[in-house]
């Protein structure tokens, strides 16, 4: 058993250890007790945070992959192991949920020896049905769940740096410095954003056309990259007002050195903006890797996305019988995430709007 | 007389998920016709509530209790349905608030928003409508009637505003009108003119009026019966007879008065061969403007002309002015907060302007500000101690953490502040506490000049005198000079040698508290000191 | 005096695009060589570099990249691929496709359909969406109100590519009322466009009537609305005209911000609706990897998202008499 880590996996678990250690740091601050206020106050946003975090879970043990001596070239995860024998059998091809035979006859010599058309027997129980070419659809749509979050917070690990860096300078020093940083996004932001990430991926194509995984980390880049410029904006914005604040012309008056001012006045008070549109931005994002993908420039064919699903399973809506239950299930999953996202995050922007306390 | 307004009982609460708070308790009162009842009281008191009450204006999560009665005429308006309340509402009874600039609809014009009211109480045809608007703002003064009908709201001036929805208010012919704090946020001359209007309308009119104000004096002046809240209650009601201002004495809630319970502490003179700490000269700041989202330079805000000045170690030169004089824009750049446009600041012999950045830093040990709101002063996520120890810290006061703990304590003493208050956070702490704080953090670095911008204006008037007795004695002790910003006359009188009096950005005269308090020379200066000798700065 | 402004508009919004052409060009070209450019176009097997370097010869590629040694004086910058492809496009001239095909041409005969879409969203759209953000917000507290911004939340949470799906197979696929997809030129573009145009409108009315809501609960707590109702006016007056007409400002703006991006078309709901309009183009063009039209299409909604900024400012002078009129203080 070798442990194999892909370029993403770092990336999450990254994640999950900075999670964590802001987590220690920030659950003794005002906004922590804010946000539990809330979730005391409102059992329902309880709920879909259990939902959020059920789907993190998911996502990390999918993120946990190893080879076995058996079989040298399969690589499979945590969460294959779990949801086997489904991630390595399939049928011949498509079946609805919990159906017994496939949707599709074939012929097949039966016992006579005569040829004859049969619906042939399923050989696993399929919760969900499943695809074209016999692949459950409930395996898929969970192991989809990888690639949404990982659209939805690596692409937030890349342009938090930019925006919460390039917005404080902005706003606090001002001046030239100001002016070169607007200047950089607004040029960026003019361009459309569908636009510039599929010239982005083109222009990127001959390079990531190999590896799957390394796609989809140029994908959460290059989101990265053109998405900053909002929240810069946001961040901008809130410092020039925490700027001119007494507190902060205090700080000014006794002595304080300008980057600890940031860092200890300014920075702590742009948390809740952060926060808030990194929860919203979160939604955006999985939403948009599904158009994406059906635009050509999202993930790999070839990877599990809810994009992908919905992207092969949109000719399936032409056929007769009529096969609904790829497109459904790949769209009910993401609605549960996205919905759950939305809800949570209102929770946080209840947490955070003085009217409420 | 059959009472014009007679609130009865009236008790509101606030109905929030978790709570019910108690915002009014049984108020009770009257008003005649032709009569002002004045409602006076600090933030808090309940007085505005009572008002909003009334018209049935409140939000939709306090509830009225269901003893409370509110006549009019003898009819209570609170069993009203809200289509017949509108009809009391603009027409029996008128409201005008204390911000004019808000108060009106920044899209339409004023001349629009008084025939609103015209259209929707008096059903008058739409042709004689412009000639019964300028009637109306002819009844307010207004001489400029064509201008202001056509004009918006954010092109007048805040008298003018204000006027205006006195005749908006009056279109309607109430019977009783309420006035909301309406002339709080104007300047002494326009607030007395206001004043006076409004009497002679009422004598002209024959209306009754409920004056909400937080100013006794000014109470004094309007009202023939004054009714004294707070928390919600009334304490006291004082009728026709003792109209002379009271004087507040303890245990009597604070009030806004004209005087200052001095500790007996005496203003120590000055040597006249004192070294000159702060010389500043010729000081220009200017603002550009810049329309709306375009960002054109079209003109500039001068909010500081030309001003010379100098202090000396261990004296207080005052600062006199109202809102909008430059003042504070004044403090901000003397203290390099903001860049002055033209013009020297020079300390301890240097000039602020050709220090680089880090020699800035280092010489701010040498001059401190304090500011008017101590709670916005101070990071709400800090601790008392780190905020005291911050510019300690940054200015490299004291060798190590044992040494700046000492200062720390040594301070709280000074102050009259307690160990225990290290470990709270400011939103903890009393105003007058937060305030000591302030000027602890700003000793801490040992400056010889403080530049104090309002320091006491936010803070209770019992805790007021407290901290000016603090400052005298620390003046005493610690030999420092203060720059102090009011627009408080009686201040001035208590606690300074010297003093500038600005208006409009310009200093319009200086000398010490002696030549400009008892012989003015400025019409001005006499302006604010007539108000002042009223009580109502 | 509006005409100086918009001149120093436009020469301000010069160096943006300048900008972003060389935000493109760098994209483009120095991440992939043109012969990499080639490679791609030429296919995956057996590739000569005489193939290559003819593909490159047609289309404009075999120059280099920023200076032209071979050249003299002034064409030592104009044949140049810098120049070439992206200079020209400041004139609109966007040459030809990778394919051959004259972009421009195809732009103008493009346009049409994507507009013809995109419009009636607009304007359908926007009343729909504040009629229903108003009725909210006068039924504030109540039930309906809670429900509303319920459904709100759900329905921002739904991907489009449901609602496109399960419209198209409802109304089209099953009961059979409209056409599935396509256009036909003229008026008869109706029945084909009707489809879509429903699509978009519901597809943003969650999130359209949660931020015009948000808008109107905002202004109804500012202080004029006291003074309106202490005026003795009805709540339906207050609301649909006092808050209306001041809530219209952001509303206003925001809207001409996005117009003369309409002329790009959705790329999603025209490919899918098989309308031949300029967001089909695009995406057909990144499918086919056709970087002339890419590289075209970037440049162009970047020059109509700036005209739209342009027309933003305008808009304010027009519509918020704050900033039209001087302030006589």
């Amino acid at each position: 058993m070798k442990m194999i880590v892909l370029w993403t996996d770092a990336l999450v678990y990254l994640l999950v250890i900075g999670l964590v250690v802001w987590i220690y740091f920030f659950r003794k601050t005002q906004e922590w007790r804010l946000i539990l206020a809330q979730l005391k106050k409102r059992p329902y946003y309880l709920v879909a945070l259990l939902i959020l975090m059920v789907y993190g879970i998911i996502g990390i043990l999918d993120s946990i992959h190893f080879k076995t001596a058996s079989n040298e070239f399969a690589v499979r995860s945590v969460l294959d192991l779990l949801l086997s024998p489904y991630d390595h059998v399939s049928e011949v091809t498509y079946s609805a949920p919990f159906a017994t035979h496939s949707a599709e006859p074939q012929v097949l010599k039966t016992e006579d020896g005569h040829f004859a058309e049969v619906y042939p027997k399923l050989k696993y129980f399929h919760f969900l049905g499943t695809d074209k070419i016999g692949r459950d659809v409930f395996y898929l749509a969970i192991k989809s769940i990888r690639t949404g979050l990982v659209i939805g917070t690596v692409t937030t690990l890349v342009m938090l740096p930019f925006a919460l860096l390039f917005g404080m300078w902005a706003g606090y020093f001002r001046g030239w410095v100001d002016d070169i940083i607007q200047y950089i996004y607004t040029t960026l932001s003019s361009v459309p954003g569908i636009l510039l990430i599929a010239g982005a991926m083109l222009s990127l194509q001959p390079k990531i056309e190999a590896d799957p995984d390394i796609r989809l980390l140029i994908l959460c880049v290059i989101l990265g990259v053109t998405s900053w410029t909002t929240l810069c904006r946001l961040l901008r914005g809130e410092t020039l007002k925490l700027r001119s604040a007494d507190f902060v012309q205090s700080a000014i008056a006794l002595g304080v050195t300008p980057l600890k001012i940031i860092r200890r006045h300014i920075m702590p008070n742009l948390m809740h903006i952060v926060i808030i549109t990194v929860a919203l931005d979160f939604s955006a994002l999985v939403l948009a890797e599904a158009i994406l993908s059906y635009v050509g420039v999202g993930v790999d064919p070839t990877a599990f996305s809810w994009g992908n699903m919905i992207n092969a399973a949109r000719l399936d809506m032409a056929r007769e019988p009529l096969v609904w239950w790829s497109l459904s299930g790949a769209l009910f999953f993401m609605f549960i995430l996205v919905f759950s996202a939305n809800i949570f995050s209102d929770a946080l922007q209840k947490a955070f709007n003085p009217k409420e306390n | 007389m059959q009472a014009l307004l007679s609130v009865r009982n009236l008790s509101a609460r606030l109905k929030s998920e978790d709570q019910c708070v108690s915002l009014l308790n049984n108020i009770n009162f009257e008003i005649c016709p032709e009569q002002t009842v004045a409602l006076l009281g600090e933030t808090g008191s309940g007085k505005s509530l009572t008002a909003l009450s009334i018209c049935r204006l409140l939000s939709q999560s306090i509830f009225l209790s269901p003893e409370s009665e509110v006549l009019l005429q003898g009819k209570n308006l609170l069993t009203l349905s809200e289509i017949e309340m509108r009809r009391v509402r603009g027409k029996q009874i008128a409201m005008i608030f204390q911000e004019p600039t808000t108060s009106f609809n920044p899209v339409f014009t004023i001349g629009h928003q008084i025939e609103e009211v015209l259209l929707h109480h008096q059903r008058l045809a739409r042709k004689g409508l412009e000639k019964v608007v300028y009637r109306l703002l002819e009844n307010v003064h207004i001489a400029e009637v064509e201008r202001v009908y056509k004009a918006y709201p954010h092109q007048l001036s805040g008298g003018m505003k204000q006027r205006a929805m006195i005749a908006m208010a009056l279109a309607g012919e109430p019977k009783l009108l309420i006035a909301d704090e309406p002339t709080t946020a104007l300047d002494v001359i326009t607030q007395a003119q206001i004043l006076v209007l409004l009497k002679q309308l009422q004598a002209k009119f024959g209306m009754g009026i409920l004056f909400i104000t937080h100013d006794l004096s000014v109470a004094a002046e309007m009202a023939d019966q004054i009714i004294v809240m707070q928390a919600g209650r009334i304490i006291e009601q004082r009728g026709e007879l003792q109209k002379s201002p009271l004087t507040p004495h303890p245990p009597q809630p604070p009030l806004k008065g004209g005087s200052f319970q001095r500790g007996g502490l005496e203003v120590k003179s000055i040597l006249n061969d004192a070294e000159t700490l702060l010389s500043v000269e010729h000081l220009d700041i200017y603002f550009p403007i810049k329309r709306g989202i375009f960002n054109k330079t079209v003109g500039y805000v001068r909010a500081v002309e030309k001003i010379s000045l100098t202090v000396r170690k261990g004296e207080t030169l005052a600062i006199v002015g109202e809102s909008g004089s430059g003042k504070t824009t004044l403090a901000r750049g003397i203290m390099s907060l903001i860049k002055p446009t033209q013009g020297e600041v020079d300390l301890l012999g240097e000039n602020l302007a050709h220090l680089s950045q880090k020699q800035l830093r280092k010489k701010r040990a040498e001059f401190q500000i304090i500011f008017q709101d101590p709670l916005s002063a101070m990071d709400p996520r800090c601790r008392i101690k780190a905020i005291l120890e911050e510019g300690m810290i940054a200015l490299k006061i004291g060798a190590d953490q044992n040494e700046r703990d000492e200062r720390i304590n040594a301070l709280l003493d000074a102050v009259g502040l307690l160990p225990e208050h290290l470990t709270r956070y400011p939103h903890q702490l009393s105003g007058g506490q937060r305030q000591r704080v302030c000027i602890a953090r700003a000793l801490a670095v040992g400056p010889r000049l403080l530049v104090c911008d309002e320091p006491t204006s936010s803070l209770d008037v019992s805790v007021q005198a407290q901290i000016i007795d603090l400052f005298i004695r620390l003046q005493k002790e610690l030999e420092i000079a203060y720059l102090f910003i009011t627009h408080n006359i009686a201040l001035v009188r208590t606690m300074a040698h010297r003093v500038i009096v600005m208006k409009d950005g310009k200093m319009v005269e200086q000398g010490t508290v002696e030549q400009v308090l008892n012989a003015p020379q400025h019409p001005y200066t006499k302006a604010l000191l007539i108000a002042a000798g009223r009580g109502q700065i | 005096m509006i005409w100086t402004y918009i001149l120093r508009r436009i020469l301000q919004a010069i160096p943006i695009l300048i900008g972003v052409n060389i935000l493109t060009f760098a994209l483009f070209f120095f991440v992939n060589s043109p012969d990499d450019i080639a490679r791609v176009h030429l296919g995956t097997k057996y590739i000569t570099e005489s193939a290559v370097q003819d593909w490159k010869q047609v289309h404009g590629y075999h120059l280099p990249l920023f200076y032209n040694q071979k050249e003299k004086n002034m064409k030592k910058l104009t044949e140049t691929i810098f120049f070439q492809k992206s200079i020209k496009l400041f004139v609109l001239d966007f040459g030809l496709s990778d394919t051959g095909r004259d972009i421009k041409q195809a732009i103008g005969e493009r346009y049409l359909p994507s507009l013809q879409l995109a419009i009636p969203v607009l304007i359908i759209g926007l009343l729909v969406n504040i009629a229903i953000a108003l009725l909210l917000v006068l039924f504030r507290g109540t039930y309906l109100d809670l429900v509303g911004v319920f459904l709100c939340v759900v329905l921002i949470s739904i991907s489009a590519l449901f609602y496109i799906v399960a419209g198209q197979y409802l109304l089209a696929k099953l009961f059979r009322w409209l056409p599935i997809s396509g256009y036909i030129d003229g008026w008869h573009a109706i029945k084909f466009l009707l489809l879509p145009i429903m699509i978009s409108i519901f597809a943003s009315l969650g999130s359209e009537t949660r931020w015009y809501r948000a808008l109107f609960l905002e202004e109804i707590d500012k202080e004029y609305v006291r003074t309106a109702r202490a005026k003795g006016l009805s709540e339906f007056r207050v609301l649909f005209i006092h808050v209306l007409k001041n809530a219209m400002i952001p509303i206003l703006t925001g809207i001409v911000a996005i117009l003369p991006l309409l002329f790009m078309g959705s790329l999603v709901m025209e490919s899918f609706f098989a309308i031949p309009g300029l967001g089909s183009f695009t995406v057909d063009a990144i499918r086919e990897q056709d970087f002339a039209i890419v590289r075209s299409m970037v440049f162009l909604g970047t020059v109509l998202y700036i005209f739209g900024l342009l027309l933003t400012d305008i808009s304010y002078l027009w519509v918020d008499p704050r900033v039209r009129l001087e302030s006589t203080q």
